[in-house]
């Protein structure tokens, strides 16, 4: 093998080795590649928000600390808007969108620039988590790497999903909950294939970020005990929180719509919200950031507050993270949820306590950990994130029964009444929430262009019923078009239907033309229609087959039964 | 050992683009070769088999395409042979004998076959005017003939066939066929040609097989020359 | 199917240089003229193996109410009825998503630019990955209007120069044009050329082939009509190819003001 090789003949030297390997063993070694990345992408984001909020540590006591958080949302989106040309959104629908419709292709950039905004947003006080901006970023680098490899569609959805759980494996130290995150809420779908990358990635991920930070436990405590009496009270945090759920997320996407109105420059609104939410702060600390010290003391039984209190401080934190998330800072909504989850929860037991004071309830973390448990489960109706994600944070498995039960009622009451969660919405309302095997899905991936069939034949208007015969005799269709013989655009279709009947007819055949007896009301298709709209068409107007014309040229027909073959043959080969 | 990209959409009934997408997506197992997407035949076999796809291989996809046989007259006129002096009285007789004179392939029964050709002559008559017959068996013959052929058979006396116009039948066409499209194919140009008085009555005279042969090729080209042409759909 | 350009206008006087330049290509060639008009200053382009985010300089977004009206005349001025394309998907809210599956697409030499850059020389590096990526043929053109009357090729003996050379025959055939070819040796033996052609079953385009077997390139374009459309085929390979300025897509560009038809790797002819 020689010795020095330059870039190009090592990549194609890679390319050939590539080739040649089994398709899921290089999988796992480019899972292994983004897990890394990915769980680097949230170390430094850790590392950031720490190192920000340090630098800022003298400042947070002055009277202007207020402004911080202002300023911090002014710049990030500055950043974002001006300098990296991102054309923000929040990021994990994004991801969602590439993976539904896109074949998991995201922006090189994305996989660092949010990373940087995400910390200018929260290490100054905005109320945002670290989630998100650290889900596209290892989401990007997954897709990015599948680049590099030249991977297809599938392939690089999966590695979309092993970067996405990489990353909240990283930044939560939680594995599980980062495939089951990937999976529940990124991809959608658990197959085979996809199925050790992502685990592959996640302890990747995981790993990297224990050997940078340490393996600790994030919100740890002593053990619970709960009674069936609490197990039972448990049943009313999932209530409460589903509604404070619901209210966040209706609070959140209202505040997006409406402040886009009211203020123009998306980094003076930002910092307008910023400002907001600092006011707020100098309140209640508690709002402010990411939220994570709160949350600690909280479980650790240290949270000193009564029931009035603690419900202040969760409406207060919902309120904050609305206008944060609402006016352009970025950021996520997972440690909001945790956040005021967990002061909802004390909420309840503080509440418990006054109500019932002859019970011995369970402790103010034991509610509050069902409290987060359930507004996660419930914001991002993944109820299944939601659990693991509180199991693996808390380290308590020995309460993982009610944590079932909260999340579980908590992600179906959400549902009932907001049918779509946060990150679905704006995919859900233009029809992109495309997930494989579904009807959206199969009927956006056919298009027309591979369903026309050509093999018509044309007929002038002029031509007479006597002209037709020899026609009709020699086509294998039902359909003649009718052109213009000096233009050749099409100008109506001909039914065989409707001329069978006077075919037989002698007396007729120099009598009629096809130009004066063609349907000119019958709807044309363009070959870049929506499959969907063209079914639409099919059934509101009660046609089994429509013509389809590009700039007034005839291509030739759509016809439902061909539809159906290639939907099921499309159906056959998306399914494993 | 490799399928191409035209090769595989055609198998499976599908346009080139179709087949592109599916490679650009993951959905079908493909590998790049010299800079080309290839197939290799046994795994695309195996990911047909294990999605439930249905795909003939060539040879079948051929066959079933085109089935054996040239559907010209003269062809068909030449292998089933001209016979002269066929007796009989009546219809079961004359069938009878030409069953027995026929040229047909020793691999049909020929008692089988005059059972099925009785069978369609009750089920209508096939003299069809102007003392010409065409009998032909009811439905294609298992372990029927691999080319088609018409056995031309003149019968010494006419005789009373029964037939549309209820003139005695001089003159039968026996057709063996392989397929009932093929059997069509011949049967309109057949009739074509008897639509012609002049035909009919060079019939009548019974001519020799070298004659009759040369008469109906001259015949088939003048018709061929003359059949009307019409525009198929060439947007592309 | 009828063929398709998209073309990204620009409502100012430089744009409408552009746009009768795409207008002449359409007609002359028998192709669809779709016109987008940008509402915001980014899109997307997602290609096979890659997305490219195209930034637009803010004058793209100049005067959007009479954009419409002025990008219809200027094609019906060219006898052309445009289309217009709206996008229907979007990846966020002011990122709107342009469908690849045209045929051609119309690029300044620099997209991001200011208007002082248009000069010759800088193809912009959106451009450059749109090239890289887009499975049609780039229409780079001329930054003022001229009628080119023929057609020259730049044969350079690879895969994409092969590319290059049968959309010049089908060029062609489109416009009644006439087809010449240009090739500069460098030193290079004329036989692998002749194999090249030979193999590719190309030979009936070269009936007028000037090949330059001495001179600098940078002289010898000065051979190529002032009037003709030049057609070429971009770097397809390496990496350090692409990073390097002294690659022969940037020399020819600095040289020629022609408008041009760069055929990339990804091109299907």
């Amino acid at each position: 093998m020689p010795l020095k090789m330059t870039v190009p003949s090592l990549r194609l030297f890679l390319l050939r080795i590539i080739r040649h390997m089994d398709e899921r063993l290089l999988l796992v070694i480019i899972a292994a590649l983004v897990g890394v990345g990915g769980g680097l992408a949230a170390v430094i984001l850790d590392r950031l928000l720490f190192g920000i909020h340090h630098a800022l540590r003298a400042m947070q006591c002055r009277w202007y600390a207020f402004l911080l958080p202002a300023c911090g949302a002014a710049l990030s989106s500055f950043f974002l808007g001006y300098i990296m040309k991102e054309g923000a959104g929040h990021g994990v629908p994004e991801v969602i969108y590439s993976v539904c419709k896109r074949g998991g292709l995201l922006r090189l950039r994305s996989s660092f620039s949010r990373l940087i905004s995400g910390a200018l947003t929260i290490a100054t006080g905005g109320s945002a988590g670290p989630e998100a901006p650290v889900v596209i970023s290892g989401a990007s680098v997954g897709s990015n790497i599948a680049k590099v490899f030249s991977l297809n569609d599938r392939q690089r959805v999966t590695m979309v999903g092993c970067g996405a759980a990489s990353a909240i494996s990283a930044i939560f130290n939680a594995p599980i909950a980062g495939m089951i995150f990937a999976v529940e809420v990124i991809l959608g779908e658990w197959t085979p294939i996809n199925l050790i990358p992502i685990a592959i990635a996640s302890v990747i991920g995981t790993e990297v970020s224990r050997l940078v930070e340490g393996n600790h436990i994030r919100f740890s405590h002593h053990q619970f005990h709960a009674s069936l009496l609490d197990i039972g009270a448990a049943v009313g945090i999932a209530v409460l929180a589903g509604l404070s759920s619901v209210l966040f997320t209706r609070l959140l996407n209202g505040t997006i719509r409406k402040s886009r109105d009211l203020v123009s420059p998306d980094w003076l609104r930002a910092a307008m919200g910023g400002a907001c939410v600092g006011i707020l702060g100098l309140f209640l600390a508690s709002v402010l950031g990411e939220g994570y010290d709160v949350v600690s003391t909280v479980m650790a039984n240290e949270y000193q507050s009564g029931l009035l209190l603690a419900a202040l401080a969760t409406l207060a934190k919902i309120l904050a993270t609305s206008i944060t998330i609402g006016t352009g800072g970025s950021g996520g909504i997972f440690a909001p949820c945790l956040v005021f989850g967990s002061l909802g929860g004390l909420a309840y037991q503080r509440g418990l306590v006054f109500l019932w004071p002859s019970i011995p309830w369970a402790e103010g973390g034991f509610f509050a950990m069902l409290g987060m448990a359930a507004v996660m489960s419930g914001t991002l109706q993944a109820p299944l994130t939601g659990i693991f994600l509180i199991v693996e944070v808390t380290g308590s498995y020995e309460v993982v029964l009610p944590l079932i039960l909260v999340s579980a009622v908590s992600a179906t009451l959400c549902h009932y009444m907001e049918p779509v969660s946060f990150y679905y919405r704006d995919l859900v309302s233009q029809g992109q929430l495309l997930r494989p095997r579904t009807d959206g899905r199969l009927l956006a991936d056919l298009n027309i262009s591979e369903l026309v069939e050509r093999d018509c034949v044309v007929v002038d208007e002029d031509t007479s019923l006597r002209e037709m015969i020899p026609v009709v005799r020699q086509s294998s269709r039902d359909y003649f078009p009718v052109e213009d013989s000096k233009t050749g655009n099409f100008l109506g279709l001909i039914r065989l239907d409707d001329i069978r009947p006077y075919l037989f007819n002698a007396d007729l055949h120099d009598a009629v033309i096809m130009g004066e007896i063609m349907d000119v009301t019958v709807p044309r298709v363009s070959p870049f229609d929506d499959m969907k709209h063209v079914l639409d068409l099919m059934d509101q107007t009660h046609r089994w087959s429509l013509p389809v014309v590009q700039g007034n040229k005839f291509l030739g027909m759509v016809s439902k039964a061909t539809i159906l073959d290639r939907y099921r043959k499309e159906l056959i080969v998306q399914t494993y | 050992m490799h399928y191409t990209i035209d090769e595989v959409s055609r198998l499976l009934h599908l346009p080139v683009s179709t087949v592109q997408r599916w490679i650009r997506q993951g959905n079908i197992p493909v590998y790049k070769h010299e800079g080309r997407y290839v197939f290799l035949k046994k795994g695309l076999r195996r990911w047909a088999r294990s999605h439930g796809i249905v795909f003939t291989p060539e040879s079948q996809e051929a066959a079933a395409k085109n089935p054996a046989g040239d559907d010209s007259l003269v062809s068909a006129m030449r292998i089933g042979g001209v016979l002269h002096g066929i007796r009989g009285n009546d219809a079961s007789e004359v069938l009878k004998s030409v069953v027995e004179a026929a040229p047909i392939d020793p691999s049909i029964d020929r008692d089988a076959l005059f059972v099925r050709l009785l069978e369609r002559e009750e089920l209508s008559t096939t003299g069809i005017g102007h003392g010409v017959a065409i009998p032909h068996p009811r439905s294609p013959l298992q372990d029927g003939p691999q080319e088609p052929s018409i056995t031309t058979c003149f019968v010494e006396t006419s005789v009373d066939y029964d037939a549309i116009d209820a003139v005695p039948v001089f003159v039968l066409f026996l057709m063996l066929s392989p397929s009932p499209k093929i059997h069509l194919r011949l049967l309109a140009k057949l009739s074509h040609l008897l639509r012609e008085n002049t035909f009919v009555d060079f019939l009548k005279r019974k001519p020799l097989a070298d004659d009759l042969l040369s008469k109906v090729d001259e015949m088939a080209a003048a018709m061929d020359s003359s059949a009307p042409s019409s525009r198929p759909n060439d947007a592309s | 199917m009828e063929a398709q350009l998209i073309h990204v206008f620009r409502n100012t006087p430089f744009g409408r240089e552009t746009l009768l330049e795409s207008s002449y290509f359409c007609k002359t060639l028998g192709v669809e003229l779709v016109v987008y008009i940008p509402k915001t200053s980014k899109f997307l382009m997602y290609f096979e193996n890659d997305v490219v985010q195209v930034d637009l300089d803010r004058s793209y977004l100049t005067s959007p109410a009479s954009a419409r009206d002025h990008a219809a005349s200027i094609a019906q001025s060219a006898g052309l009825e445009p289309l217009f394309f709206e996008p229907k998907d979007f990846t966020a809210s002011t990122l709107p998503d342009i469908p690849t599956h045209f045929d051609y697409m119309c690029c300044p030499r620099s997209i991001v630019d200011l208007s002082s850059k248009i000069g010759l020389g800088y193809i912009g590096p959106r451009v450059r990955r749109i090239v890289q990526n887009a499975p049609f043929p780039v229409y780079i053109p001329n930054p003022v209007f001229k009628q080119w009357k023929s057609l020259a090729v730049l044969f350079g003996g690879s895969a994409n120069a092969v590319k290059a050379v049968r959309l010049g025959m089908t060029l062609r055939e489109l416009s009644g044009y006439p087809l010449q070819i240009f090739t500069q040796l460098d030193g290079d033996d004329r036989a692998k050329y002749d194999k090249v052609i030979e193999e590719r079953g190309i030979e009936e385009a070269f009936e007028k082939w000037t090949v330059f077997d001495s001179g600098k390139l940078k002289e010898n374009l000065y051979e190529v009509p002032h009037d003709a459309l030049v057609i070429m085929g971009a770097y397809g390979h390496g990496l350090i190819r692409q990073l390097a300025f002294g690659s022969k897509m940037e020399l020819i560009q600095t040289v020629l003001p022609n408008s041009m038809l760069i055929v990339g790797p990804y091109c299907t002819v």
